[in-house]
């Protein structure tokens, strides 16, 4: 949502903090083949002001990992194959959570939205669920199921059924009327309904509610993680608290930002995009 | 009550190349290791375990002192029997067992069980 | 029936619609207990849960959880929001640092909140302050990624505009800047009021000992479900008047001066 400038380039500069808002690959400072490498810069400087927090400012190791800390960790710990075997395990537990919320959610969100009323009897209810977060229902789970993967399944598929519900829900009740009418006048039945008109109708509203299902989980993954501490990245920094590992805790914690944008970046924004390139209508 | 994280520019990459290139990172990430240690196994298991039948016991060698982490994984496959200095010892290992253990790229060497000294 | 009878009754209906869900999972949990009898460990009758809220209101514990965590809240989101607005302000004037920081917010959005919590315990140790930075953590990134892309989206037409008029750099600031970045700006502080309350809780279950998260998991310690249920309850009611108050103000402040279509609002 880009603001394109009108005045252009024709005008005689104005005062340097109101340059027209154009794309910076306008802007007479940075040369056009640079900007795709803009983003490291901030990157760098954190990276700069990192070692020098260490180097310069000194500091403490008690406080702050070095950058040569937190590569050696890195290092230390595939090479003890612990590495692997958590993202393996925080990877399978967000994939089987969510692709479980789906197969319950999205039905369910189909057979919700279909009636007008529903939306507005269910709504509230999904809202307060959604007000218990994944979270703050971790200490029951751990009553009933222990500290075992199952809490962390549990938490993961009821953190991400919300949002996949409701967004199935309302993408249903987007959709205009006239197409279910028109089907509905051709002699299709219930059936036929759902699979050509409000399905293909809700999808992108569907992928969206997906992706803020991961967004969630992932979240509450590392919070299960951290409690009930059978494996996983947030078992692992959780751990290397205990040890003072700093070096491992700020490894796991980048490890945990790139899996995430990864995922949701290079996977699920080019399924949504797709999707509503499609599907769907493009809403602001 | 949708949540949007605003993106200030919209990825203008083709969908279909973020999809493999992701997919295909998260792939490398998760079979890696696996495939990896696959690929090496032939170095790890002593010449005289390298066509076994039936269950034999073994010392299994790591490059660094072994932890709780290392003791749980190889404890599922065989009895877990002691440890000493960088080797564990394992009792009753079936031998298809042996082959998935000859395959994890953390492990040095895997021989039969002498007993020390 | 006249057609306004008519009109009055449907809206009646239309209001005490959500409520059946909530009524027909009480049923559901009452008539459940009695029949399975679970032991008070697994889950609570309904009335338990009721009594527990009246004793924990009683001998004061439910009013200083509340109040310490409604604090550590109220100070994180607080700092928050006053720093994400005016960083995402300085940032949002120019269109290549804009670009330049997307990434670089998108990461730390995206290990926002308890992800922190192990460095912030090495730092803080447990007790408020910790909570308070984890929740400042959750909130600051996504108002100040808001706040840029509020500013950014504002056409230069308007801004160029006032300019023209001989207004000096603050006036713009203020006038322009400020209340055309609201929208975005307020979308933002919804979604960081949910982030924030959540990030609390998680916050206190792990990092804390007073506070409603250190309430239920401590409770859960003791087995104590119905303290534990009492907890859930008063969690998700709070979250829901903090995004309900919020509302309001967007209400009052952003519809009311039509920078937002009631459109809009409506999908909400």
């Amino acid at each position: 949502m880009r603001a394109r400038t009108e005045a252009g380039a024709g005008r005689a500069p104005a005062a340097p903090w109101l340059r027209p808002r154009g794309s910076a690959a306008r802007s007479p400072r940075v040369p056009r083949r640079l900007v795709p490498l803009l983003f490291a810069v901030p990157f760098l400087v954190i990276i700069v002001a990192w070692v020098l927090a260490k180097s310069v400012f000194g500091v403490s190791d008690a406080a702050l990992p070095s950058v040569g800390d937190v590569i050696r960790a890195s290092g230390q710990l595939i090479n003890w194959g612990i590495l692997p075997y958590d993202v393996s395990a925080s990877l399978y537990r967000i994939a089987l959570g969510t692709a479980l919320a789906i197969v319950i959610g999205v039905p369910l969100g189909l057979l919700l939205g279909t009636s007008r009323y529903s939306v507005i009897m269910f709504g509230p209810f999904l809202r307060f669920f959604r007000a218990v977060s994944g979270i703050a229902i971790l200490p029951l789970l751990i009553v009933w199921f222990g500290f075992t993967e199952t809490t962390i399944q549990v938490a993961i598929l009821y953190t991400a059924l919300i949002p996949i519900i409701f967004n199935t829900m309302t993408g249903v009740r987007m959709i205009p009327r006239g197409y279910a009418d028109a089907i509905e006048t051709m002699g299709g039945g219930r059936a036929r309904l759902m699979r050509d008109v409000y399905l293909p109708g809700a999808l992108a509203s569907i992928v969206v509610g997906i992706r803020l299902g991961v967004g969630y989980g992932w979240r509450a993954l590392i919070a299960a993680e951290m409690l009930v501490g059978v494996g996983g990245l947030g078992s692992m920094i959780f751990g290397a608290l205990q040890f003072r590992a700093l070096g491992q805790i700020v490894a796991g914690m980048i490890l945990i930002g790139l899996l995430y944008l990864i995922v949701d970046r290079l996977i699920l924004a080019p399924v949504e995009d797709a999707t509503v390139r499609r599907w769907g209508v493009q809403r602001g | 009550m949708k949540i949007t994280v605003p993106a200030v520019r919209r990825d203008t990459r083709p969908a279909l190349v973020r999809l493999v290139a992701g997919a295909a990172l998260i792939a490398g990430i998760v079979a890696g290791p696996g495939l990896y240690g696959r690929a090496t196994s032939a170095g790890r298991l002593a010449p005289s375990l390298q066509h076994v039948s039936g269950s034999v016991n073994v010392q299994v060698l790591l490059p660094f002192p072994p932890q709780a982490f290392h003791q749980a994984q190889l404890s599922s496959y065989g009895v877990f029997a002691g440890r000493h200095g960088n080797t564990v010892f394992l009792l009753d290992v079936p031998a298809n067992s042996l082959r998935e253990l000859a395959g994890i790229y953390w492990v040095a060497k895997i021989e039969p069980l002498r007993p020390p000294g | 029936m006249t057609a306004r009878n008519r009109r009055l009754r449907h809206a009646v209906f239309l209001r005490s619609l959500p409520v059946i869900p909530f009524v027909a999972l009480l049923a559901v949990w009452a008539v459940g207990w009695q029949i399975a009898r679970p032991p008070l460990i697994t889950l609570p009758s309904p009335l338990e849960v009721g009594r527990t809220v009246h004793q924990l209101w009683d001998n004061g514990q439910l009013q200083a959880n509340i109040s310490a965590s409604m604090y550590r809240w109220g100070l994180g989101f607080g700092i928050g929001v006053v720093s994400g607005v005016v960083f995402g302000l300085l940032a949002g004037l120019s269109a290549l640092v804009a670009r330049m920081l997307e990434p670089v917010v998108s990461f730390f959005m995206a290990i926002s909140g308890i992800v922190w919590l192990p460095i912030a315990i090495v730092w803080f140790g447990l007790g408020t302050p910790v909570v308070v930075f984890i929740i400042w953590n959750s909130v600051f990134f996504l108002i100040f990624a808001n706040t840029m892309l509020g500013v950014r989206s504002l056409a230069t037409v308007l801004e160029d505009g006032v300019r023209t008029l001989g207004a000096s750099r603050m006036h713009v600031i203020t006038r322009v800047l400020i209340p055309g970045a609201l929208p975005h700006i307020l979308e933002g502080l919804r979604s960081g009021l949910g982030f924030g309350w959540r990030a609390l809780i998680a916050a206190e279950i792990i990092g804390a000992t007073t506070g409603l998260g250190a309430m239920i998991y401590q409770a859960k310690e003791f087995l104590r479900s119905d303290v534990i249920v009492t907890g859930v309850i008063v969690i998700a009611a709070i979250g829901l008047l903090l995004d309900a108050v919020l509302g309001l103000v967007e209400r009052r402040t952003v519809e009311r001066w039509g920078l937002v279509s009631t459109e809009r609002a409506r999908t909400r």
